[in-house]
């Protein structure tokens, strides 16, 4: 089963939010996706889900329009940090009515997680604190039966135990039943634990797709004299570059491997937090210091 | 079964609000009567009418439809076509069901040999129908009617936004008045006009004909329908909170 959003582009006015967007989603990877404030994550999850329309371009589930067909929305869910669900049911009648909805529901994992999260399913949804309404909704996102589980700020007003636990149990329940599940969060050091393939949308494009374990292998920090740095890294693709003193920073981007590095210079991975933060840094956000 | 789940929810929660509906203002209603007959020691012609309150109760039922249960039936995977079904049906079984309480109503709740305590319907006082279904089909295609309304202003003020909405309003307001100004352009006499609204509204000559008004009540049901699934086709979730 594949999800192929293809060419979606979206438009407000004069704004463009999405230009052209192309990715394919599979089924037994978790993916992140990664992007600044307004960068189109959020928006490009509604296209993809069915709670907007995109402007142009086409999502594709197994050669079926996702958009306004049942039967290709029962395989995908989003839970987002928009509440959908009426205030006045409690916890138990929304699993009863997503199991109606979605034709089965997981009572047995919704108990575990119910249980892990200490939460009252007999309470209403609107008695229910910021962060609980998150544990709510993400227990259905985790027990619904859907292949494709979109996780827009999952972890929004958690705390860092419930954090925790949330990550285990989506470890748990994918390594029981592979799906692929999409998580958009500004989290990135902790989703770089999770997922294994990383996608980072900036301005409304798709900066870069690849595995957690390239993006991480591709990334350096330069750091020497600047006349050093800038003759090392001539060649190579400049993601950002910072002075600090009399020091000099370049970030790279798909550092060569076999590079030999000048004894002046010194050369360290980048974690998948700064190779993020470098590369859609803006123009106008001076690095100088 | 996504449609048949939603169906079943939204008849639940209506017919839930429907007896809520019911109960306070039957308790709302005898207890102001019985008040009034209790000082009045009997001596008191009490009439109560049930029109303005079901149209109150079938506009906030059909609100509360447009804007809670198509954002809950859009997070569960539902197609917007459905989700205008399952509305038209839900709210023609809840219109049903409250045309029949009013006849229930109308035709038990009379005291005093019915001068002293009574309900009223305003349509079924105008239109006088010979028999207890017609009369039924009369309140419930009136309750439909005002339904089909409340859901295409819904829908306008959903999608209509900006200097498009303030115009269409414009328009709306003053084209009766061009209606008029055009009909009676074409018209030979004022008279024609006034008969042909009168066979619209069932009463020709004065004289009460529910065939005529069913018939535009059921062309304007339709329009209305017609024009809130063209707002509805490709209504957004429009972010509220988060």
């Amino acid at each position: 089963m594949t999800l192929t959003i293809a060419q979606v582009s979206k438009q407000y006015r004069d704004v463009k939010v999405l230009d052209e967007i192309s990715l394919t989603f599979e089924i037994g990877h978790i993916y992140g996706l990664l992007g600044r404030n307004g960068a189109g994550k959020s928006t490009l999850l509604n296209i993809i889900n069915n709670r907007i329309f995109a402007t142009s371009g086409t999502v594709v589930l197994d050669g079926q329009k996702v958009s306004d067909n049942e039967k290709a929305l029962n395989h995908i869910f989003l839970m987002s940090e928009d509440n959908l669900y009426p205030d006045d049911l409690n916890i138990l009648k929304l699993f009863k009515l997503t199991e109606h909805f979605y034709g089965s529901f997981d009572y047995e994992f919704a108990a575990h997680l119910v249980r892990a999260f200490k939460i009252n399913t007999k309470t209403k949804f609107k008695k229910l604190s910021t962060g609980y309404r998150s544990i709510a909704k993400l227990i259905i996102a985790l027990c619904v039966p859907a292949d494709y589980i979109f996780l827009d700020e999952p972890v929004l007003g958690l705390d860092a135990s419930h954090r925790d636990v949330f990550y285990k149990y989506l470890l748990d329940t994918f390594m029981k039943r592979p799906r692929a599940f999409i998580i958009s969060t500004h989290l990135i050091e902790e989703i770089t634990t999770i997922a294994d393939e990383i996608v980072i949308i900036d301005q409304g494009a798709i900066m870069q797709s690849a595995t957690t374990e390239q993006i991480k292998r591709s990334g350096v920090r330069v750091v020497g004299p600047e006349a050093s740095v800038l003759a090392f890294t001539k060649e190579m693709t400049v993601m950002d570059q910072e002075t600090l003193g009399g020091l000099t920073t370049i970030y790279v981007q798909n550092y060569p491997k076999n590079s030999i590095v000048p004894e002046d210079l010194t050369v360290s991975p980048l974690t998948l937090q700064d190779y993020f933060i470098h590369m859609t840094s803006k123009a106008g956000e001076s690095n100088e210091i | 079964m996504k449609f048949k789940t939603a169906f079943i929810y939204q008849v639940k929660r209506q017919l839930l609000s429907l007896g809520i509906f019911l109960v306070f203002w039957f308790v709302f209603t005898f207890g102001i009567s019985f008040i009034l007959m209790i000082v009045s020691k009997g001596d008191v012609h009490t009439t109560n009418d049930f029109t303005f309150a079901t149209i109150a109760y079938i506009i906030l039922l059909s609100c509360m439809m447009m804007k809670k249960d198509f954002r809950f039936f859009i997070q569960n995977g539902l197609s917007r076509g459905h989700i205008f079904l399952v509305n038209v049906l839900s709210t023609t079984l809840s219109a049903l069901l409250l045309g029949l309480m009013t006849q229930f109503t109308l035709h038990q709740f009379t005291f005093g040999n019915g001068d002293t305590f009574r309900f009223t319907n305003i349509f079924v006082t105008i239109y006088k129908p010979s028999q207890w279904l017609i009369s039924l089909g009369l309140i419930w295609m009136l309750l439909l009617w005002i339904n089909s309304v409340a859901i295409l202003v819904g829908g306008f003020l959903n999608r209509i936004r900006g200097w498009l909405r303030i115009l269409l309003i414009i328009i709306f307001i003053i084209s009766p008045t061009i209606l008029v100004g055009f009909v009676g352009a074409t018209m030979p006499t004022n008279h024609q006009i006034t008969i042909f609204v009168a066979q619209c509204v069932g009463l020709p000559n004065g004289l009460p004909n529910i065939g005529g008004l069913s018939v535009t009540l059921s062309i304007l049901i339709l329009i209305n329908l017609g024009l809130t699934y063209l707002f509805n086709r490709r209504q957004p979730i429009v972010r509220i909170d988060g």
